[in-house]
């Protein structure tokens, strides 16, 4: 095993190498802009990209290092070069959301999210590739280009995060930040081979995120290790005055929980998760990650889920309702270009958004909807009462090729059949490699009850390590 | 002979003088102020921006709401309204409409001597929008009044006339400046409306003596009425819009559902766009605003901010012997009717009767600017001066009259003037204590008379 | 399952979306799929049921009443296509 590359670290290896002098955060940097450099060109992650900034900014840290050792108990995330989805707003920095309408739109303030991950010491390299308006699983409907899966250029990293996964994935940066509203985490995450975090929607402060589903969207992390995942969700989590639906619940030190001795944790396992339509492989790489589970110690138990299809069907009302909603401010007034300008993908949002909330539907469509999504969050209630967390597939398939999506309409929502429910009722779940299927990545998801986040990470920690 | 009855709602929006905004903190004291100078990414409609309820903005909302009698929605919401405009920043308003926090309530005015109960459907919450000025060639948009909490209050259609629109507006706006929530300022545009009109057909039957059935139902169509900046503006243009509407229904046939602007120089209404789809808002509720639901308790704790109302003022000061004409001045400011209140009672003990104390700070307004203890010992200066009964002026005018043969013929020839004379013989023998304005009348009495 | 007719020149003007005849034509038949596809929720009842708008199950979230800093004019007007005087602009409404 050779000695790891500086951009091939992660934040705990990173921290451990600051300490010990052993680099700088200046080669730190420089090493992940190098690899930058040499991959981008075919993996297209990045819309923007701050190295001037970036460097500058490392050698002030440099400096703060030496005056003060101990930096890393005030900012747990001194020193690491991180990327940003291009949705989050960045104060004086360009944000787009990879939209058209957007390309030249620079925000005069930052998300809390992007406020909390620089006070910590993080260094934002860049802004991420999205679908435009996060409205997408491959990252293909961005506006710009098509981000590429670094595990195979000819495949699509997954989306809606899916620069933001390619970009860790690839080792160009040591963690980053990415949004999901159903799937667009927990889904790329698991086509790039690393962790994707979504926590509970309410933990994390959605100020400054352009918003695509106003009650799902949770912004989360995307990392190479567990552990990372959870240094980042203690930064992040919290309420913030400015967002109304972030919760008072007490922030939990994710670190420390993870490491817990774990007695007695069933896991669930939903036999309508593994879907008839779904690769064989993929199917059983799963089973066998969950049989490696039991051996580990955790108790597993069949157990049964609404039915994923219906699933499907509320989340697309609700969702596209609130898009047509929040898509409603781009007039071309006050920032950004006309409304003509939206992507074919953005305009079929509105229209059939605008459609479920009309006159005369909104009772068939968006209240029915809003009616079974509370049906579909007691179904998890119920659940959580047999079982601690729930185990399953990720995604019905590894990465697919480019170009796959634009024939199927409802692509997107397919893809997410498995992570839609556990978003529409605001569940914490995370994604994690486990095992491959013709050299791509599989993805196994832990999902738990809200603001139980140190169950997930127990146990997907926990997996993480057997090395089994 | 066709009865055409007028059926006329008004929806009021007034402005809350609280000192944020809304859903942000942006100050809310945006009169006169430079173009977006108070803006932040809530108000501007920025990507990202989250909206957070102003708790005072809601307990005024529900103080209004209770001083008008209406049943407060203890659980309510805040619901999106959808609809494109330059002027509204997200291209939804956060507004109310499945669970308004106020149902229904009743505004009392006094209409041609008769008092009448004016019913009102419900008062919600909402945010305001910016400001659009036009020029020729291009429209300017200054966002500072962008998300001022604004309160909506819809009358049931219930309204006849063009006067009783602007008493009930006239009423509604003294209770609200009672209430101290709102300037109320239509020219200022702290308080704007819009009025809907249509007219029902209730002709008699040729030949029937009975009345038809009053039924509920309403006309098919609604005409709204917008940029009414004055109570004057809105009687004028209602009476002529009911007029206008009569005229196309004696043709047999339908006022088109529309929207109309008031030309205050022809005197006239004219139409202004409508299309049909502008007005499918597609509420539904907002999702970044968790519902509210307030205790019983907490709805009693706003309610004992409720100040005495006008129309409880007015009743009091009429049980007080208080003529009505006096009531009406005195109540149109809470300051006065506190002052008014408060110089009462020391009034009283001096033996000034309350109407008299009313008469004067009615005429003397001078007298306002004072406290209660100057004001009554003005009074009192003021009658003492002239304390003489009525009974001891006459006697003092008999006499004098007997003393002054001369003047009195000179007045019965038509020199006026002398009348002055008399006065002052009169005042003579009072020791100036006569009150001249009765001295005057009653001398010319008893020369009419025949002094 | 039966097929929905949509009115896209009804949604378009909902959306102010201006569309070319192309679009709309493409659109028309994409949009009567998908919503066909969520038709199945009728399938289910759910009469009773109280709908879960927002699953964080908070109530009463509010601010005082207390003014704070906003923006400058400029950063407000700083990312619009055309301004005058410390305003936006646009092009002139017609109805007023």
């Amino acid at each position: 095993m050779g000695v790891k590359k500086l951009n091939e670290l992660t934040i705990i290896e990173v921290q451990k190498g600051l300490r010990n002098k052993s680099f700088s955060v200046k080669d730190l940097t420089k090493a992940c802009f190098k690899q930058i450099r040499k991959t981008d060109d075919k993996l297209k992650a990045f819309v923007l990209l701050r190295e001037k900034e970036s460097l500058s900014l490392a050698e002030k840290y440099d400096q703060e290092l030496k005056e003060n050792p101990e930096v890393f108990a005030q900012k747990p995330l001194f020193g690491i070069p991180i990327a940003v989805k291009d949705n989050f707003c960045t104060k004086g920095i360009k944000t787009t959301a990879s939209a058209d309408i957007l390309k030249d739109f620079i925000p005069p303030y930052n998300a809390t999210v992007v406020e909390k991950m620089l006070a910590a010491g993080a260094i934002m390299v860049g802004k991420t590739n999205m679908d435009a308006w996060a409205h997408g699983s491959s990252t293909e409907a961005s506006d710009f280009f098509t981000t590429k899966n670094p595990h195979d250029l000819t495949r699509t990293p997954g989306g809606s995060s899916g620069g933001s996964a390619a970009a860790v994935a690839s080792n160009q940066v040591i963690a980053a930040i990415g949004s999901e509203t159903a799937g667009s985490i927990r889904q790329p995450a698991a086509w790039c081979g690393i962790v994707g975090l979504k926590p509970t929607y309410g933990r994390v402060s959605r100020w400054g995120l352009i918003p695509m589903a106003s009650s799902t969207d949770s912004p989360g992390p995307l990392t190479k290790t567990v552990e990372d995942a959870a240094i980042i969700l203690s930064v992040l989590a919290g309420k913030d005055e400015r967002d109304a639906t972030t919760s008072l619940e007490p922030v939990k030190d994710y670190s420390r929980e993870l490491k817990r001795k774990t007695k007695n944790l069933t896991l669930g396992v939903p036999q309508e998760y593994f879907l008839p339509k779904m690769d064989e492989k993929v199917v059983l790489t799963v089973k066998k990650a969950i049989k490696k589970l039991e051996k580990i110690g955790f108790k597993t138990k069949k157990i049964s889920l609404f039915d994923p299809k219906y699933a499907i069907a509320v989340y697309t009302i609700i969702m596209r309702a609130e898009v047509s909603s929040n898509l409603g401010r781009y007039d071309g007034i006050r920032f950004g270009g006309f409304r003509k300008n939206f992507g074919q993908e953005a305009k079929r949002r509105i229209m059939l958004g605008s459609h479920v909330l009309s006159s005369g539907y909104f009772d068939q469509y968006y209240l029915h909807a809003q009616k079974l999504r509370a049906v579909i969050v007691q179904d998890f209630e119920k659940v959580f009462k047999e079982v601690e967390a729930i185990a399953a597939p990720t995604s019905p398939s590894v990465a697919l090729k480019v170009g796959k999506a634009a024939k199927d309409l409802l692509f997107g929502e397919m893809q997410d059949i498995l992570v839609e429910a556990s978003a529409m009722a605001g569940l914490p779940g995370i994604s994690l490699n486990c095992g491959w299927v013709n050299n791509l990545p599989v993805g196994l998801q832990i999902v738990a009850p809200q603001f139980r986040e140190e169950i997930i990470l127990k146990v997907a920690h926990a997996y993480e390590k057997s090395g089994l | 002979m066709s009865f055409w009855r007028p059926i006329i709602g008004l929806e009021v929006h007034v402005e809350l003088n609280t000192k944020a905004k809304m859903f942000c903190r942006c100050s809310a004291r945006h009169f006169g102020r430079k173009p977006n100078v108070h803006t932040c990414p809530v108000c501007l409609g920025l990507p990202g921006a989250l909206p957070v309820p102003n708790i005072e903005g809601i307990k005024r909302a529900i103080l209004i709401a209770l001083a008008l009698g209406a049943r407060i929605n203890k659980d309510f919401w805040f619901d999106r309204k959808n609809y494109f405009y330059p002027d509204l920043p997200k291209g939804f308003q956060i507004s109310q409409h499945f669970k308004p926090i106020g149902l229904g309530g009743q505004v009392p005015i006094l209409i041609k001597g008769k008092e009448k109960n004016i019913a009102l459907d419900n008062i919600h919450l909402e945010e305001d929008t910016g400001k659009l000025i036009h020029k020729e060639n291009e429209s300017l948009v200054d966002f500072n009044r962008s998300g001022v909490p604004l309160v909506e209050i819809v009358t049931q259609p219930v309204l006849s006339s063009g006067l009783e629109a602007k008493l009930y507006l006239q009423r509604l706006q003294q209770a609200l400046r009672y209430l101290g929530v709102s300037d109320c300022d239509m020219e200022k545009g702290s308080m704007r409306l819009e009025a809907n009109i249509s007219v029902k057909d209730e002709t008699l039957p040729v030949g029937r003596q009975e009345l038809i059935m009053k039924n509920d139902k309403l006309p098919d169509y609604k005409v709204e009425i917008k940029n009414l900046n004055s109570f004057k503006f809105v009687q004028k243009a209602i009476n002529y819009e009911i007029q206008r509407q009569i005229r196309i229904l004696e043709k047999s046939k339908q006022p088109q559902q529309e929207t109309r602007g008031f030309d205050l120089k022809k005197g006239i209404t004219f139409s202004q766009r409508s299309k049909e789809a502008a007005k499918d808002y597609r509420y539904f509720p907002e999702p970044d605003i968790p519902p509210f639901k307030f205790s019983k308790k907490e709805i009693e704790k706003i309610k004992k901010r409720l100040p005495k109302l006008p129309w409880e003022w007015e009743e009091e000061m009429i049980k007080m012997g208080v003529a009505r004409t006096w009531v009406k001045t005195i109540t149109k400011s809470k300051k006065l009717s506190k002052l008014f209140m408060e110089t009462a009672v020391l009034g009283k003990a001096e033996g000034i009767e309350p109407d008299q104390l009313a008469k004067y700070l009615v005429n003397r307004p001078a007298l306002r600017k004072e406290p209660p203890e100057i004001i009554i010992k003005k009074i009192k200066t003021d009658l003492s001066k002239f304390s003489l009964e009525l009974k001891e002026i006459k006697k003092y005018i008999t006499q004098a009259l007997k003393e002054q043969p001369g003047a009195v013929g000179d007045f019965k020839n038509g020199k006026v003037q002398v009348l002055g004379f008399l006065i002052g013989q009169v005042q003579a023998k009072a020791k100036g204590k006569a009150d001249p304005k009765i001295t005057a009348a009653e001398i010319i009495k008893q020369i009419k008379n025949g002094a | 399952m039966t097929k929905k007719k949509l009115d896209l020149d009804y949604l378009t003007q909902l959306g102010n979306l201006p569309l070319t005849r192309k679009e709309k034509k493409l659109f028309q038949k994409q949009l009567e799929d998908s919503i066909s596809y969520v038709e199945i929720l009728k399938e289910l009842d759910v009469n009773k049921i109280e709908p879960a708008v927002q699953v964080t199950k908070l109530i009463n979230v509010y601010r005082s009443d207390k003014a704070g800093k906003p923006l400058s004019q400029k950063q407000a007007l700083s990312n619009a296509a055309k301004v005058k005087g410390g305003y936006f602009v646009t092009k002139r409404i017609k109805w007023e």
